[in-house]
């Protein structure tokens, strides 16, 4: 099982590698040049010419990507050409926020989705399951921002319980600055996991097993509660580390719309400003975070099914 | 307490609903006797497996029972609650499934899965189930019992997993044990020891068995008397030994022809496999079900229902026209045409 | 763009013909209905989508301004009918672009294994790790804010996960029979992918289109909400809820309306994916 382990970790250092290459690419492949869109029109040749050499962007190529690579593993990111502060700095200050949003939202997001996919799949086509399934269906195609001012409507402007805009830290803080944000981010991946739950829970119901846990008299609480539940939270663990992605995009919006200090507004004030160094460590440290929740993911899945590690041993 | 564990009668149970619904069980008759080992032998298709868990009111979503009465002990099993029903299930019945790969909860180790019962159904403590697990384990010829209760369930082997299956039913002294084919997916040697376990059970604590399975001998060796199904229906009951010497249904007949037996070693009598196939679900067959395959067909035979009647001392079959006499390959005494 | 829309397309369970299209009637009626409005913009629209009157600015809705007016004194309702002709517009564009680039890289890395499938796959691989959106604006900063920008964005990061798909498929297919009968029977390799594989591959892209429209259509609108695609003056869902969102107490309607309109196409192109994935209207067998 170990050797797994290794295995998986090799390759995501493998992957990450590969991001952090394709980063740089991306940077440098892409048509314009960066030096002059970001100084704009009124540039003379002597500012285009001393930024380059600033950036180091008149070495060749070899020489960039080499001291890129270095430096981004090694956790020197340079500095924001906007801000003019080291970008580790911003990051650190920034992603307090950020990876609350996402956890506080994936609780929603299970909280709400959880008991929604068992009282779908105890009666299939039933009432509940067709008003699940047709309100899950709406609230796919919201969109995130939309479904975010829509709340901040209500229950901040016009209700008054939560702030629309800020962020304090401590836990009153929390409370009440990021519950609108993750409530919105909860509800916008709902959707999936109701759905993914339920259809997991229905093939878990009909399974042999299950079946002999009822012919056994344990309660029906028993026989859905702990064992069609425990043998469908895996997919349902799965699902959300597949969004995360998704989750990640639905982050950097709200921060926006709440006007929260994380890596989401950082970004979009990055990529306003043209800052391609600030743009270039985000994107990376995202394209990671995928990585490293997937690897995650796939460690959760050897704890909770033994199966799986009989498998690999 | 005298009177039959278990009394089925009139058992009708159809699959769909409205218009759509098609029988699979069609006026089934059964009745396990306190101690009794009943076998219900019949092919796939036969509702055999259904019969049996209509005891339990197990029947899948789909189905429904129709018509007919199922009595456990005398109570009425149509008309209980959820919560005596799931106390029928918990403390008077057990139940063995065929498939010993998937009837236990892949994700949760074996003592758990039992103490889980024990708490939950005899309300015992955490402390007492420990034990008690250990002893139920042991009660059921699992070696090394500690190292074992702590397995998951893919560790085990089938023969192992079975028996787990059967301790879990066993759990608050069932009147009756309901295996439907214990034993079908164990190779020959771990069906005998489990075959075994389930006869030392009725003998040491006279709980009734209903042993479901499509393979006569498996029934020959265990059980008391047999209960033969063909196509939803019962067509033949009787002792066992005198039902495998003098079978009166064709279709019992036919059955125990198409098994090789040690007699045929050595002859050029090829295994007579019973011609055509058995009926589809929901195809209406007039009159008896067995007619189209049966060698002894004739007009009269479409137009009978399928009641069961006595036809010797301890035997019914459905067949009013063959009578078997002697051994079971003399020719036939035919009733009135 | 993500595995969501994988997931989003295994249906509930399977349903009778009759409410199968149903679904699909309903959802292409709602969707219809839009697109009509969308595009007879410039008949219907009761006002010009950039005509500012101050002294009407912010009024709730009316008979006379069907979604109220904005703080510039603009229809919100002519905005919103040309905003979402430029959305649906540019949703088909990004999405119907990378989908055959997608489904012909990934078709071509399945049929031809080696060292193809090597380089296509590892570079959607890489291409999806990214979170979707992120990848987009990173584009985005290169290129340059604005329609432009999203138009090339979204289609350059999209086609990767038309590639995987359609590799997979193509893996499935190329064991099937008839495939190994174009072997023997000596069809060229570009027979046998346009001609024979095709078929199968397209259906289960264009089925999964219908939810990476959905997803692209909240992409275009919420990234035109950030400021970085449609640009002022123009009008775009994105930018509408945008402006609005100054006035969210006092003029509510400006943000919240048009985003029904948006969630409304989203709903019936939801819609019509469910009853197609259930497999009436491509001709898979339903059971």
């Amino acid at each position: 099982m170990s050797t797994y382990i290794l295995k998986r970790l090799a390759i995501s250092v493998v992957v990450l590698f590969a991001l952090a290459a394709a980063s740089f690419l991306l940077i440098h492949l892409v048509p314009g040049d960066p030096v002059r869109q970001m100084l704009g029109s009124g540039a003379t040749p002597e500012n285009i010419a001393s930024v380059r050499s600033d950036l180091g962007l008149d070495r060749p190529m070899i020489d960039q990507f080499g001291t890129f690579m270095g430096n981004t593993f090694t956790g020197q990111f340079g500095d924001s050409i906007t801000l003019r502060t080291p970008i580790g700095d911003l990051i650190s200050e920034r992603i307090g926020p950020s990876v609350l949003l996402i956890l506080y939202g994936v609780f929603f997001a299970l909280i709400i989705g959880v008991p929604l996919a068992v009282a779908a799949a105890l009666r299939p086509q039933g009432f509940a399951d067709n008003v699940i399934r047709i309100a899950t269906t709406f609230t796919f195609a919201m969109p995130t921002f939309w479904l975010g001012l829509v709340l901040a409507l209500i229950f901040g402007l016009q209700l008054g319980i939560f702030p629309v805009s800020g962020y304090e830290t401590g836990v009153g803080g929390f409370f009440r600055t990021l519950t609108l944000p993750a409530l919105t981010l909860g509800l916008s991946l709902v959707a999936m996991v109701v759905r993914t739950l339920r259809t997991q829970l229905l093939v878990v119901l009909g399974s042999e097993h299950i079946e002999a846990a009822r012919a056994r008299g344990l309660t029906e609480r028993r026989v859905v509660g702990v064992h069609a539940i425990r043998n469908s939270i895996m997919t349902t663990i799965t699902v959300i580390s597949v969004q995360i992605g998704f989750l990640i995009g639905g982050t950097v919006v709200l921060e926006y719309v709440f006007q929260i200090p994380g890596m989401g507004t950082l970004l979009i004030d990055a990529v306003t400003n043209r800052d391609f160094p600030l743009v270039a460590t985000i994107t990376v440290l995202a394209g990671a975070t995928v990585i490293v929740v997937s690897l995650i993911t796939d460690l959760i899945q050897l704890a909770l099914d033994p199966r799986v590690r009989l498998a690999d041993s | 307490m005298s009177g039959p564990v278990l009394n089925i009668e009139g058992l009708r149970i159809e699959i769909g609903s409205g218009e759509d619904a098609k029988a699979a069980v069609r006026d089934v008759s059964i009745e396990v006797g306190q101690g009794e080992m009943v076998g219900l032998v019949g092919e796939s298709g036969s509702g055999k497996s259904l019969t049996c868990r209509s005891a339990i009111r197990l029947v899948p979503a789909a189905g429904r029972v129709a018509a007919g009465s199922i009595r456990f002990n005398g109570h009425d099993v149509m008309a209980m609650d959820r919560e005596e029903l799931r106390r029928m299930r918990a403390l008077d019945v057990g139940m063995v499934f065929q498939d010993p790969f998937s009837s236990l909860d892949p994700v949760f180790r074996v003592d758990r899965q039992i103490r889980e019962t024990l708490k939950s159904n005899l309300g015992m403590g955490t402390p007492a189930a420990k034990k008690e697990t250990i002893r139920l384990l042991d009660s059921v010829g699992i070696p090394d019992p500690e190292r074992w209760a702590r397995a998951y369930p893919h560790e085990l082997s089938g023969g192992m997993r079975q028996r787990v299956m059967i301790a879990l039913a066993t759990i608050g002294e069932p009147k009756l044990l309901i295996a439907d084919e214990p034993t079908t997916a164990l190779d020959v040697t771990t069906q005998a020891q489990i075959l075994d376990l389930l006869r030392r059970l009725r003998d040491e604590r006279g709980v009734a068995v209903l042993l479901v399975s499509h393979d006569f001998g498996v029934i020959a060796e265990t059980c008391d008397r047999v209960v033969v199904m063909y196509g939803g229906h019962v067509v033949e009951t009787g002792p066992v030994g005198e039902t495998y010497e003098k079978p009166q249904h064709p279709y019992t007949r036919a059955l125990l022809a198409s098994v090789p037996t040690i007699e045929s070693a050595g002859t050029h009598r090829r295994r007579e496999a019973i011609p055509g196939r058995p009926p589809e679900l929901g195809e209406k067959l007039p009159g008896c079900v067995f007619a189209p395959r049966c060698s002894f067909e004739r007009e009269a035979c479409h137009s009978i229902d399928m009641t069961l009647e006595q036809v010797s001392a301890k035997q019914r079959s459905a067949c009013p026209f063959v009578r078997a006499d002697g051994a079971r390959n003399d020719t036939v005494i035919g009733g009135a045409p | 763009m993500t595995a969501l829309a994988l997931v989003m397309r295994r249906p509930f369970t399977a349903r009778s013909s009759l409410h199968l299209n149903l679904t699909v009637k309903i959802g292409a009626v709602i969707v219809g209905l839009i697109v009509l409005a969308a595009f007879l913009a410039p008949i219907i629209a009761p006002y010009p989508p950039n005509e500012a009157k101050f002294l009407d600015q912010l009024q709730a809705p009316s008979f006379q301004h069907l979604m109220g007016t904005d703080s510039a004194g603009r229809d919100v309702f002519s905005r919103t009918l040309y905003g979402a002709r430029v959305d649906i517009l540019v949703m088909l564009f990004v999405t119907f672009v990378p989908l055959p680039i997608g489904v012909l890289a990934g078709a071509m890395a399945g049929y031809f294994g080696g060292w193809v499938d090597l380089v296509i796959s590892r570079l959607a691989d890489l291409m999806i790790a990214f979170p979707f959106l992120v990848l987009v604006m990173a584009i985005i900063a290169i290129v340059g804010p604005g329609l432009k920008g999203v138009m090339i964005g979204i289609p350059l990061a999209g086609w990767a996960l038309y590639a995987r798909m359609a590799r997979a498929e193509m893996l499935v297919v190329k064991e099937q029979n008839y495939m190994v009968a174009t072997k023997t029977l000596g069809y060229s390799r570009k027979r046998a992918i346009f001609r024979h594989a095709a078929p199968s591959i397209l259906r289960t892209s264009l089925v999964y289109s219908t939810l990476d429209m959905i997803v692209n259509l909240l992409l275009i609108a919420g990234l035109s909400y950030l400021g970085l695609g449609m640009q002022p003056p123009g009008s775009e869902l994105g930018t509408i809820i945008a402006n609005g969102q100054v006035h969210l107490l006092d003029a509510w309607w400006i943000s919240t309306l048009p985003g029904l309109v948006l969630v409304a196409l989203g709903v019936g192109l939801g819609l019509i994916g469910d009853g197609l994935s259930d497999g009436d209207l491509l001709g898979k067998e339903a059971r």
